[in-house]
């Protein structure tokens, strides 16, 4: 009966000691897995980040196209292509602005 | 019995290794954590140099005068002995490099050429597809300036790494801003990952420039620079637009100019601002300086005559001459008719030492305190150093420098009540973060003469326009009061030319309430060279097209109603 007691114990011993070692398994698993998570996101991010540069990028040379677009000069030169020019005095009229009080 | 022992082994055994392990892992992570730790860091972390980004520099109403583009520094790196010269002879000549020169370079040992120093993202792609071992390229930022040559005096240029001409150089320490590290994540091939507690210290972009210039109002400058460049072939010519009241300059322009986006196909002499740099003899326009002083003192009232000795009059044993003979004049007509006699004479009246004050009182022989570098003082010798003819030769202008910027500052005293107010092109600096971290408020000088002698004076310069040799800068709908000069140039060993002449127009509108002066200084025009016929004609041009664009309304006068249109939000249709 004491041999039958005893080796139940250390049956349960075994047991608790391979639970053990399972979990400390798994855990190490989980936190590998984590951890590749974690890296496959800073990639993902990282590409992201590439695109926002690019964008950013593109942004600036739109910027400066549109600037170059909008300069004075190159409108009045547009503006001359359409036959429009300056008015002369003779086109000019003058009207009497009154500021309305109320 | 033997099972039992076998798994008691099995379990030992495991306990074992599991024991080893931990007594390993304490090595690793307690014992020589430390060094492991800095060990995995520095294979695992780099820090990275970022530039930081220039300011940029605006007009008064935040329109972009220069920016800063994405470029490409892309080089040629010796990296093995096997050289595919087919493939680089191509590239070299993509970016438009003599292969041939470049070929015996690389052969002469040279281990590093530069394919292009600021290519643009068309000029990297096509590298790109042509690409061979060797061929690197680094990111850069490439100042633009998207309106050309608009401003560039004013602007200035950046070089490889510094600003050089203009508000790019004097303003370097705000634009330049201080370039910081990054730390960041490597990969095991080297990769460089962004994380998302992206560490940055140090990094300081630069700030922005808000200057007082107006974009449409330079360009309305500009252009008309440029009509008269074309029609009387002048050797430089220096324009002012400035706001009376302020001291604010709304324009700035010179010839001969240049691009900055390319300012290395321009010879040096065109980056100057020649508005504060060059020192001219005003001729007549500095009338308006003689006649203040004379009012100012009691003097003279308008309607005094003056004899002006029928054209010729003897001053020091030389002979002073008007244009036109006159006998007995006004003072009003002096200044109109612009007699040189009247104003010596008016001259000798105040005497030297008044004269040589109100001159220093209206900021000549000094700098004008102008927010840009290279400002000269101009040219006056101090009243101990002046001859017998000085009396008779500085109240018409002659025997004094004066740079433009001068000139126009004490013009503007006397359009905004008699106080002399500092000039100023720089409004505001922003830092990134979008902080006022410098702004210019208008600085009062000093007061040079009374409101009453302001508006006086603002009468006699209207009668200039209206009546006398100003009549081309006269505009419909707006009194405008201003002052032609024209001064023969002195040529050093010969004296006063009787062929090199400077014409020029200084004046405000609307004369009683002045939102603008305007001068123009024409150096050595051809054809014509009365300041009437040359530079009047441009002031009014310049003034009436400001005017419509500042939205300023035209005046009631002798009964004809005269009215701007009613103020627009479509008002840049230039």
């Amino acid at each position: 009966m004491r041999k039958i007691v005893k080796e139940k114990a250390s049956f349960k011993t075994s047991i608790k000691i391979f639970s053990i070692i399972v979990c400390v398994l798994l855990g190490a698993l989980l936190l590998v897995h984590i951890r590749v998570l974690t890296d496959n996101l800073k990639y993902e991010n990282s590409s992201k980040g590439n695109i926002e540069k690019e964008f950013l990028k593109e942004k600036e040379i739109l910027k400066r196209e549109l600037e170059s677009l909008k300069s004075p000069a190159r409108i009045e030169q547009e503006a001359r292509r359409f036959g429009m020019s300056y008015p002369q005095d003779w086109q000019l009229k003058e009207i009497k602005f009154i500021e309305n009080d109320s | 019995m033997i099972r039992k022992r076998k798994l008691y082994f099995i379990i030992v055994l495991i306990i074992g290794i599991l024991f080893s392990l931990i007594g390993r892992l304490v090595i690793l992570q307690i014992v020589n954590g430390d060094n492991f730790a800095l060990d995995a860091e520095s294979l695992h972390n780099t820090t990275v140099k970022i530039q930081p980004k220039r300011g940029e520099i605006f007009d008064r109403n935040g329109k972009p005068l220069a920016l800063n583009v994405p470029s490409y520094e892309i080089f040629w790196r010796r990296t093995a002995d096997f050289i595919d010269k087919e493939k680089l002879s191509k590239l070299f000549t993509i970016v438009g490099e003599d292969w041939a020169n470049i070929e015996q370079k690389i052969t002469k040992g040279a281990n590093f050429i530069y394919l292009n120093r600021s290519a643009d993202e068309e000029i990297l792609n096509s590298i790109k597809n042509n690409l061979t071992k060797g061929i690197e390229w680094k990111e850069n930022k490439n100042r633009i300036y998207p309106c050309g040559k608009l401003a560039s005096n004013i602007l200035g240029f950046v070089g490889t790494d510094r600003g050089l001409e203009g508000i790019e150089r004097d303003y370097e320490d705000y634009l330049k801003g201080k370039s910081g590290f990054k730390s960041v994540e490597r990969d095991a091939r080297g990769n460089i990952l962004y994380t998302l507690e992206e560490k940055v210290s140090g990094l300081e972009p630069g700030c922005d420039i808000y200057l007082t210039v107006d974009k449409i109002i330079q360009y309305i400058v500009e252009r008309e620079l440029e009509e008269i460049q074309q029609k009387f072939e002048p050797k430089a010519i220096a324009a002012i637009v400035l706001e009376p009241e302020t001291g604010k300059i709304l324009a700035m322009a010179n010839t001969p100019s240049y691009d900055p986006n390319k300012f290395a196909e321009f010879p040096v002499s065109n980056f100057r601002n020649r508005n504060i740099t060059d020192f001219y003899e005003p001729g007549s326009i500095f009338k308006i300086i003689t006649a203040s002083a004379a009012l100012e003192e009691g003097i003279i009232s308008p309607d005094d005559r003056i004899f002006c000795e029928n054209g010729s009059y003897r001053v020091a044993g030389h002979t002073i001459h008007d244009v036109h003979p006159y006998g007995w004049i006004s003072f009003k007509e002096a200044l109109s008719y612009s007699s040189n006699i009247a104003f010596t004479k008016i001259g000798q009246q105040l005497g030297e030492e008044i004269l040589y004050q109100y001159i220093r009182k209206f900021g000549f022989g000094e700098d004008t305190g102008i927010d840009l570098g290279g400002e000269t003082t101009g040219l006056l010798r101090d009243v101990e150093d002046w001859s017998k003819l000085s009396i008779g030769a500085i109240p018409y202008g002659q025997e004094i420098g004066v740079t433009p910027i001068q000139m126009i500052s004490a013009v503007a005293a006397v359009a905004n009540g008699g106080v002399l107010m500092k000039p100023f092109i720089v409004n505001e600096i922003i830092d990134d973060k979008g902080i006022s971290i410098k702004k210019n408020y208008p600085t009062i000088k000093r007061r040079v003469i009374s409101e009453d002698c302001s508006e006086l004076l603002t009468d006699l310069l209207v009668d200039v326009v209206e009546n006398g040799t100003g009549r081309p800068a006269g505009i419909r709908g707006y009194t405008v009061a201003g002052k032609t000069g024209t001064s023969q140039k002195y040529i050093l060993g010969e004296g006063y030319s009787h062929t090199e002449f400077i014409s020029s127009f200084v004046g405000y509108a609307p004369a009683h309430d002045p939102q603008v002066v305007i001068l123009i200084m024409i150096d050595e025009p051809r054809d014509a060279y009365y300041g009437g016929q040359v530079a009047a004609p441009s002031f009014k041009n310049i003034m009436e097209k400001t005017l419509r664009y500042l939205e300023i309304p035209a005046q009631e006068k002798e009964g004809n109603i005269y009215y701007a249109t009613k103020k627009t939000s479509e008002r840049s249709a230039y």
